[in-house]
């Protein structure tokens, strides 16, 4: 049962362990909504890991915004024991992936924690683009996939199509793919099974110095930050100081254990397994995602490929409706950021909002999540201003500022060039949408580079487009031009400079910081004039008339006039009724407090966002 | 039972009392005014009259002004005012407004009324336009509102109020101006000018939200505003409030008491009173419904004593803080366009001056061109006088005013 001791100079051998060859380490990859979840729900049930009636429904999804959204955000490892059809017991490792594009990098970590993927496709909707892409992101970490048909209790399900259009993207045959329904618990231990007969046991040396792959991490507040492990070579024991190869903080393990899926301590993790560390480190930030964990005493030589540390994208600055709030949103960030390493925030003032921060996001995704967190879980008003991305801006003299607020722009005679982020995009949908999608893209300066037609009437579109001209309602508009069926990847590619221009509005003659824009010089003309007359719907009359443009540079490129206010005042008294006259002016005056005063401007919240509904036009 | 603070010499009292009765109610109309509700007025006069006796035990006041207010307070005969007067202790140059609908009164009614102390009678005229008047429901023609005058002066009335309606859907220039002109022909010594205010669930803002009216354009209504101004200052007319017109020295003398705001009582359903109390004060309101009034005051239902002019009918009682009853007395004052906030008035009532008071907002104001003060008075200015609201907001406090049980 146990690997064979062989002894190294300095170090031990780690034996204590399931032997590799008994240990299967695999995930789950699916589009949202395929039933990545449900199928690993009946997993943990089907190994006996938790009774239906200790599990809550999808335990590993652990916070309720990601079960609402159908997306997980955090990975979660989990040990499940099995004995499989042969009689022998085995350790199989699920580890959860984060489903959503802006997070491909902890995809990727994950991954490559694992030899094997179960690719769970909808027997009703077939292969999407984000299956693909992360299909790709498996194999290209070499994994084994295991191809799973789920939903096939639907009506609508068409299990033989599905298993075919798998088999044409993976070779083998399409009577060999597992059909399930995770949802009725229909054919789960053919997945156990397969499982166990197609991926590979990992093939770690247990005797070489210890490299363990943190591929997450969650912040405990009596243990520190928690360090999701596989170990790749060696192994380690609690007392081993540890310490992080790309970072180089030393770490001496407060407790280590596997996930049970609660966090059960174990005396050793020897390689292939998957494990915690409680490290005692104060901020997920110090525990990076990708870093590998060796021994300080006997290091190994190099780290584990692929760290990379995360960019954020996307840039919105948040602040508090009432000025009050400050202390209350830097609180709720901090806290939020313990878990999430990729938030950035930073403080930022603006003349239009006050006090607040500028916060960097993954991507757009990632910004409405946390958005969402700091409203429902912290219940603050906040008010965002639009998306921005990050650019680079190259001054005459040769050097380069990065801004991720068009207000921070400097004054365009010191500017040599801008460059602005480029995207990979994906595309994946019924070939019938074909022209909306292009149209949608090259609209928004999206350049076609290549198609693919990986299954019948399906077609992938591959484009380059700006970042910024995707960040504000793409996602929403390509839905809706394709009703529903698009589904689209994105990674970055590079900075590319353009004909970039600051567009500023001017409110009664003053600029609002809030509510700059970098725009391309071609679209500056259309946007001024949709942001304008968005701004007029938006802004209440006020006791003067409030003249609204939007201009670059000097240039005017369209004006409106918010009218003055002509009448307001109340007419009756109605027989002495003064309260009815008195709650009248209190409501009146409630109204304007909810709103940014700006100058002698009263601007409501929802003007900063006016920017994200100039499609609406 | 002891009478609440004197800030009135001699206890002299403005009197409103309510008569929420209408032979059909009007389309724009939400006010606390019931039709076919008729039957029920001899029981109604006989609860005011019972309202009216626990008052006088109450304390022992004098009627500055009394106002008939209404509903169609000219649905009643003159012995039924005459009755009700005879619980006010009347003093001869007492103003009693009585208001009238065209075509409920002739001659030998008003002749009634006015024999039983009615001195002042204001008429819904409300528009000069037959078409207008049958979109706002009015149940009377123009020509009823010309015999109306006719009889009233004939029946010695010598103070007369037109009302008068502007913003009225469709209404542009010439239509107002006609009304205008209607009205001036009736030589009025008093004219109440009210912008149309479309309130939900009349039957006139279901008209509009169906699409069958276009409703009021609040820009055309200070159109028209503006034109009344310039067409009653050529005709001699003080503008001496923000919707209300007088030949000099015919100001209507019970509506300054809400301007300045005074003590005054209401009566009857629905009625509002105001008694300060020191530099706060106290909004006391009665029960709605004139059932429900005619209820309370069964013989034989006792109130508890109480420095406040209550009645068993009194169902809200709501306190008024100094800090908010400085407010008011800024924003109702500030109506009157020539009087204003007399800083005396202001100072004797709540011991300090309002120009030290409200310091900030004042110069705000005064800096925008919205206000002027001189060692007398504060007075809006004209250019504010039409988004006036906009300038009482500045002198509300932060914590709202909280209401009380009876």
């Amino acid at each position: 049962m146990f690997a064979p001791v062989r002894s190294v100079s300095i170090g031990r051998c780690y034996n204590s362990g399931m032997e590799q060859s008994h240990i299967r380490n695999f995930c789950i990859i699916a589009h949202i909504d395929h039933g990545k979840s449900t199928l690993a729900d009946r997993l943990l049930e089907a190994t006996g890991t938790l009774t239906a009636r200790e599990m809550q429904e999808q335990v590993l999804d652990t916070m309720d915004l990601e079960r609402e959204k159908g997306v997980t955000i955090k990975a979660s490892a989990v040990r499940m024991d099995y004995t499989a059809a042969d009689g022998e017991q085995y350790e199989l490792n699920l580890i959860d992936t984060p489903g959503h594009v802006d997070f491909s990098y902890e995809v990727s970590r994950a991954l490559a924690a694992c030899e094997g993927a179960l690719l769970v496709v909808d027997a009703t909707q077939g292969i999407e683009a984000q299956t693909l892409g992360n299909l790709y992101l498996a194999l290209d970490a070499g994994l084994e996939v295991v191809p799973v048909v789920n939903k096939i209790d639907l009506d609508s399900a068409r299990p033989e199509e599905v298993a075919h259009e798998i088999c044409d993207l993976l070779g083998g045959d399409p009577d060999e793919v597992v059909r399930v329904s995770a949802k009725e618990g229909t054919n789960v231990s053919a997945v156990l099974e397969a499982v166990v007969q197609q991926v590979p046991p990992p093939s770690g040396d247990r005797a070489k110095p210890t490299r363990a792959l943190i591929f997450d991490s969650h912040y405990d507040a009596y243990k520190g930050v928690i360090a999701y492990v596989r170990v790749v070579d060696g192994g380690f024991a609690r007392t081993d100081p540890l310490r992080m190869m790309v970072t180089g903080a030393p770490v001496d393990p407060v407790e280590i254990g596997i996930f049970g899926p609660e966090m059960r301590p174990v005396g050793q993790l020897a390689a292939g397994e998957v494990g915690y560390i409680a490290t005692g480190l104060k901020t997920v930030r110090e525990c990076r995602v990708g870093d590998t964990l060796t021994e300080r005493n006997r290091p190994a030589e190099a780290p584990l490929p692929g760290y990379r540390s995360v960019k954020p994208m996307v840039f919105a600055g948040i602040y508090p409706t009432e000025g009050e709030d400050y202390g209350e949103l830097r609180d709720a960030l901090e806290k939020l950021q313990l878990n999430d390493a990729s938030l950035v925030y930073v403080p930022e003032t603006s003349e239009a909002l006050n006090f607040g921060f500028r916060c960097g996001f993954l991507g757009l995704f990632h910004m409405d999540i946390v958005q969402e967190r700091l409203e429902r879980e912290y219940d603050l008003d906040i008010v965002a201003t639009a998306p921005s991305v990050q650019y680079q801006v190259a001054l005459r003299g040769g050097r380069v500022v990065e801004i991720s607020r068009p207000s921070d722009l400097p004054d365009e005679s010191s500017i040599e060039e801008i460059r602005e982020p480029w995207m990979h995009i994906q595309v994946f949908m019924p070939e019938q949408y074909y022209g909306p999608v292009m149209e949608l893209v090259t609209k928004r300066r999206g350049v076609f580079t290549k198609q693919e037609y990986p299954a019948p009437g399906r077609v992938i579109l591959y484009f380059d487009i700006p970042l910024a001209e995707i960040v504000v309602d793409f996602y929403d508009k390509l839905k809706s031009n394709t009703r529903g069926y698009a589904s689209l990847d994105y990674e970055f590619a590079e900075y590319r400079a353009d004909k970039l221009v600051k567009m500023e509005v001017l409110l009664n003659k003053q600029p609002v910081d809030a509510l700059a824009l970098i725009v391309h010089e071609k679209d500056a003309y259309h946007r001024g004039q949709a942001l304008v007359s968005q701004l007029k719907k938006l802004i209440p009359r006020q006791q003067f008339e409030v003249p609204i443009q939007a201009v670059v540079g000097k240039h005017v490129l369209s004006r409106a006039n918010v009218k003055a206010v002509r009448k307001d005042v109340l007419a009756k008294c109605y027989g002495g009724d003064v309260t009815r006259k008195r709650k009248l002016l209190e409501k009146q005056k409630a109204g304007k407090k909810r709103m940014k005063r700006i100058g002698q401007v009263s601007v409501p919240q929802e003007a900063f966002m006016a920017v994200l509904m100039l499609e609406d036009e | 039972m002891r009478p609440a603070n004197g800030i009135l010499p001699a206890m002299r009292v403005a009197v409103y009392i309510h008569v929420p009765f209408c032979r059909r109610r009007c389309r724009y109309c939400d006010f606390a005014t019931w039709a076919a509700l008729e039957g029920l007025i001899p029981a109604y006069l006989g609860a005011v009259r019972a309202e009216l006796s626990r008052l006088r035990q109450w304390a022992d006041w004098k009627a500055g002004t009394v106002y008939f207010g209404g509903g169609t307070p000219s649905l009643l005969k003159g012995h039924q005012v005459g009755r009700l007067l005879a619980q006010i202790q009347l003093t001869p140059d007492l103003e009693v407004s009585l208001e009238a609908n065209p075509g409920t009164v002739g001659r030998p009614e008003l002749e009634a009324l006015h024999r039983a102390g009615v001195n002042r009678l204001s008429l819904g005229m409300q528009s000069g336009n037959e078409r207008e008047l049958r979109m706002l429901g009015r149940a009377h023609t123009h020509q009823a509102v010309v015999d109306a005058v006719r009889d009233a002066r004939a029946a010695g009335v010598g103070n007369l109020n037109l009302d008068l309606m502007y913003g009225l859907p469709g209404q542009g220039r010439r239509q107002w101006k006609r009304s205008l002109d209607a009205a001036l022909a009736l030589q009025p010594e008093h004219l109440s000018l009210y912008a149309l205010s479309v309130e939900p669930g009349t039957p006139l803002s279901d008209d509009i939200e169906s699409g069958r009216i276009v409703g009021p354009d609040p820009d055309r209504a200070a159109d028209l505003y503006d034109q009344a101004c310039e067409v009653l200052m050529r005709e001699g007319f003080e503008h001496y409030e923000v919707s209300n017109w007088a030949r000099p020295g015919k100001a209507c003398l019970h509506n300054l008491a809400y301007w300045r705001n005074d003590a005054y009582l209401g009566v009857g359903a629905a009625a509002v009173g105001h008694w300060p109390v020191d530099q706060a004060g106290w909004r006391l309101r009665n029960v709605r419904h004139p059932q429900e009034y005619v209820a309370r005051l069964q013989p034989g239902v006792e109130v508890d004593a109480s420095e406040l002019p209550i009645s068993p009918a009194t169902d809200e009682r709501e306190y008024v803080p100094a800090d908010w009853a400085m407010a008011e007395t800024m924003f109702m004052g500030l109506r009157l366009l020539e009087e204003g906030v007399e800083r005396d008035r202001f100072r004797r009532r709540f011991g300090r001056d309002a120009v030290d008071v409200y310091t900030a907002p004042l110069s705000e104001l005064h800096r925008a061109g919205l206000i002027t003060w001189d060692d007398r008075r504060l007075r809006l200015t004209p250019r504010a006088v039409m988004t006036a609201n906009q300038v009482f907001e500045a002198f509300l406090p932060e914590a709202p005013v909280r209401d009380v049980g009876p």
